[in-house]
């Protein structure tokens, strides 16, 4: 029970937040005028991130919010973003501030999974290439990101009612969470235009982790993609062109992925039939190691010959190619030599 | 005959509520408990009418919840900040008139009307930014451009990806 020496005693210990509580108060009631505990007792309702833009609306704020921020782990936020909560700590980085907001109740999802790899994987959506890298503390960073993901995707199968395998749906297909699309689609709720709607968006904006990872990632990162072929991504996921996880990865020379996909396939044959073909083709017929060659990606070629890719019937495509490419070659060196 | 008893607001005004709805007050219940049966008016000293008649208002409408256990309380709390229908449409009222709710319900100890103000702060807190806070609260930016600087310094490492 507060009796009113109490009020008075936490008055004079926490001289820094002024407030006032007595029976002729010349100010109006504010926030600043509610006492600490009042203050603590309406953080247990905020999460980090609105905690962390208390801290920045002015000195007195700064002073009293910051010990509590900390208290929950998190820095404090870089930007007026319009992320969620959820989003700034995968942002951050800040795996104990997830499990947190976890563990309080905020629902995680695919799209989410999808924000974490692209995240990790790559820029930030929408700050240009991310050239301020700096090197201090990016590879605790760095694997600190790949446990935010795995942490991700260990959460999403309790939380997936009526996927069929909850690790697959997670890391293969997920419809991005696109703040507009889900304004048109909430629209008309029921409509059949939702429905439409619903159906086209998750169609376009279909992604498939492995294949971003491949094909759009910043950099080859084996670990990640072992990650995801363990809990179940779609090791034969094609893209709209046809191309597969080894097109992908061939086409940029990324020779140790090649070689984890490929092991990952082989060591999954034993038994059955294996799902993959080193020598499959593209919706324009090439296969992976033509990719390869084609780029002049000595890596990706070296692992793909190694798991058996031959060229056959796409060699005569190839030396059209290397035909057409020396004709062109041979034109210009001309014209420079004229 | 419900028992009633007279409540004295700091403005002198004089109240007069059932006993079982005073008693959703934890301080006065503690007092009525020591002092047993008074005739004369119980002082609220940090209270005003305007805010005693609001808080008896709540009281008068919650006299039949049954008090809420332990167990239930920090389920309430971790879950979020989901306000029911008739708390929201009470909590409508200009942000003195809401702060000094909470002061009151603080001094007066009544735990849920507490949860429902500090909700109510919470809620209109929840996802703004720094600036739309000053503007809903109405605070003065006294940061200089410097130190602006400085706290946008302070985090770039989180920027650094």
């Amino acid at each position: 029970m507060l009796l009113p020496s109490t009020i008075a005693f936490n008055m004079t210990s926490t001289p820094s937040i002024k407030f006032t509580i007595s029976s002729s108060r010349e100010t109006p009631a504010s926030i600043t005028s509610l006492p600490p505990e009042l203050l603590s007792a309406i953080l247990l309702y905020l999460t980090p991130l609105d905690i962390s833009h208390l801290c920045r609306v002015n000195r007195p704020f700064r002073r009293y919010f910051t010990p509590p921020l900390y208290r929950l782990g998190v820095s404090l936020c870089h930007s007026d973003s319009h992320l969620t909560p959820i989003e700034a700590t995968i942002i951050y980085n800040n795996l104990p501030a997830l499990r947190r907001l976890v563990r309080y109740g905020v629902p995680v999802d695919d799209g989410l999974l999808e924000f974490a790899i692209k995240i990790y994987g790559g820029p930030l959506p929408g700050r240009g290439d991310g050239r301020r890298r700096g090197k201090r503390g990016k590879g605790r960073m760095r694997r600190d990101g790949k446990k935010v993901i795995k942490f991700l995707l260990n959460q999403i199968p309790a939380r997936l009612p009526d996927a069929k395998s909850p690790v697959h749906t997670a890391s293969t297909v997920s419809s991005f969470r696109d703040k507009e699309s889900e304004y048109e689609v909430t629209r008309h709720p029921g409509s059949p235009e939702k429905k439409m709607l619903d159906a086209s968006y998750n169609r376009v904006r279909s992604f498939n982790a492995l294949l971003w990872v491949c094909g759009e990632g910043r950099r080859e990162d084996p670990g990640l993609v072992r990650l995801l072929l363990s809990r179940g991504g779609d090791i034969g996921a094609r893209d709209k062109a046809g191309n597969g996880v080894l097109h992908l990865a061939a086409m940029r020379g990324w020779g140790r992925v090649l070689r984890v996909v490929l092991e990952w396939d082989r060591r999954m044959k034993l038994g059955k039939r294996g799902r993959l073909d080193v020598n499959m083709e593209n919706d324009e017929g090439m296969t992976p190691l033509l990719l390869g060659m084609e780029r002049g990606c000595k890596e990706s070629v070296k692992v793909l010959r190694e798991f058996g890719a031959v060229e056959d019937g796409g060699m005569a495509r190839l030396l059209l190619f290397l035909l057409v490419g020396s004709w062109c070659f041979v034109g210009t060196g001309l014209r420079r030599f004229i | 005959m419900a028992v009633q008893i007279k409540l004295m607001s700091s403005d002198q005004a004089m109240l007069v509520v059932d006993k079982e709805v005073a008693e959703r007050s934890v301080l006065i219940k503690n007092m009525l408990d020591d002092i047993g049966e008074v005739d004369e008016a119980i002082p609220i000293p940090n209270v005003n009418e305007a805010v005693l008649k609001k808080v008896i208002e709540w009281c008068e409408h919650h006299k039949g919840d049954s008090p809420s256990t332990n167990d239930e309380e920090s389920d309430s709390r971790k879950r979020s900040t989901d306000i029911e229908e008739w708390d929201q449409k009470f909590m409508q009222v200009d942000q003195e008139m809401l702060f000094e709710i909470i002061l009151a319900a603080n001094y007066l100890d009544i735990k849920p009307l507490l949860d429902v103000g500090c909700k109510t702060v919470a809620n209109m807190i929840k996802g703004k930014s720094p600036e739309e806070i000053r503007k809903t609260f109405n605070i003065q930016n006294d940061f200089t451009a410097e130190e602006e600087e400085q706290i946008r310094r302070e985090n770039e490492w989180a920027e650094d990806r």
